[in-house]
């Protein structure tokens, strides 16, 4: 073995858990001073370099954190494997719809749906999560502009309030539901899955 | 390692507490990682959570072919990369570097926290690829492999960052 090898061998191997060494390796040290003094210096670097090896969070940092992640991951849909999502293609297009039937329904307020409710919490839920301005929401919640229903309804908000959505209710939906109110949704929620 | 898959398994399947206990796990290795990048306590934190919530979203793209560890390390790599680049903070200062709570450290901790100032200072000289190279490989041992990936670069001009960076901290901490 060259000395060259040896040193590459020995620096790419550096790391903060240690040199660990081949036999090979070792029967080169033993017979070469220039490979040992090598190793000194990454010792004496590694030795160096201890105060940067941990650093803890305290706990009040720890507690920051935690709660800051909590509130954003209660936003969070679940975050489904692929090729799970992959077969579900078709029904998760189908929950989106009727996540959008019920929202629309509860605020037209006019439809054989709305005794399908769902929970206030629920509902704000979606409202925070979708990325309208507050003109824009203004104009649907209290000026009852039709119009722009759909853009309340993104993708983001749809997969949150279709996570709320209780087993069955997404049957009830399709079940109650007009022809001319799902062609109208399917036409206004173009949803890309 | 096996309790490890399970916690994964049920975060994918949205149970969030089973995320909670790996960012517990996790939290002051990633948060160690980016403060050797960044050198400043609040951003490292800021970038922690970051990191954190990216994973969550990110869930279902983790591949067993890398351990989960390796896979948080290279989304803090890459916040921490934006972020530089953001800052437009090549060298980091070494500001805002005190704990906010003196209390929890020990008296005896100031030379160390001295001597971390001055290390953090000498890994700040490096180029962003070079710091965080020596960061992977060095303190968090990623195979170069690994690292490559991460960093979008091929094994062998990982090896060359990492001893590009070495070569630069062997002088100055010879000094
Ligand atoms: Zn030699």
């Amino acid at each position: 073995m060259r000395c060259f090898e040896v040193k590459q061998i020995l620096q790419e191997n550096f790391t903060a858990a240690g040199v660990e060494l081949e036999a090979e390796v070792k029967t080169h040290l033993d017979a070469c001073v220039k490979c040992r003094e090598y190793l000194q210096e990454l010792n004496n670097m590694a030795s160096a370099l201890i105060p940067l090896d941990s650093f803890e969070l305290t706990p009040e940092e720890s507690l920051q954190l935690t709660n800051a992640l909590d509130a954003q991951l209660i936003r969070e849909p679940a975050p489904i494997p692929v090729q799970d999502r992959e077969n579900r293609i078709f029904p998760i297009a189908r929950i989106l719809l009727s996540a959008a039937a019920v929202i629309l329904m509860v605020i037209l307020s006019t439809s054989p749906t709305q005794d399908i409710s769902i929970a206030d919490t629920d509902y704000e839920g979606v409202i925070e999560y979708s990325s309208l301005d507050d003109e824009t929401m203004t104009s649907i919640f209290f000026d009852n502009d039709d119009d722009l229903l759909p853009s309340l309804f993104d993708q983001t908000s749809a997969a949150y309030l279709a996570s709320q959505l209780r087993p069955g209710q997404v049957d009830d939906v399709f079940e109650s539901i007009t022809d001319e109110e799902l062609a109208w949704l399917e036409k206004n929620f173009s949803l890309e899955i | 390692m096996t309790n490890e898959r399970n916690l994964i398994q049920e975060a994918i399947q949205g149970d969030k507490k089973a995320f909670t206990s790996l960012v517990t796990t996790y939290q002051n290795r990633i948060f160690g990682f980016i403060m050797r990048m960044t050198a400043n306590r609040e951003i490292a934190l800021d970038l922690t959570q970051d990191t954190f919530l990216a994973a969550y979203q990110n869930l279902r793209g983790f591949r067993e072919d890398s351990s989960f560890s390796t896979w948080l390390h290279q989304i803090a790599a890459n916040k921490t990369k934006n972020y530089l680049k953001r800052a437009k903070r090549e060298v980091p200062l070494p500001e805002n570097y005190d704990t906010p709570s003196e209390a929890y450290r020990p008296d005896n901790d100031y030379d160390r926290k001295e001597q971390q100032k001055m290390l953090l200072e000498a890994i700040g000289t490096l180029p962003e690829k070079q710091r965080s190279t020596f960061n992977l490989r060095y303190f968090e041992q990623m195979k170069f492999d690994e690292i490559a990936r991460a960093q979008e670069v091929s094994v062998s001009a990982a090896k060359t960052n990492f001893s590009e960076a070495m070569k630069k901290l062997k002088k100055i901490l010879g000094k």
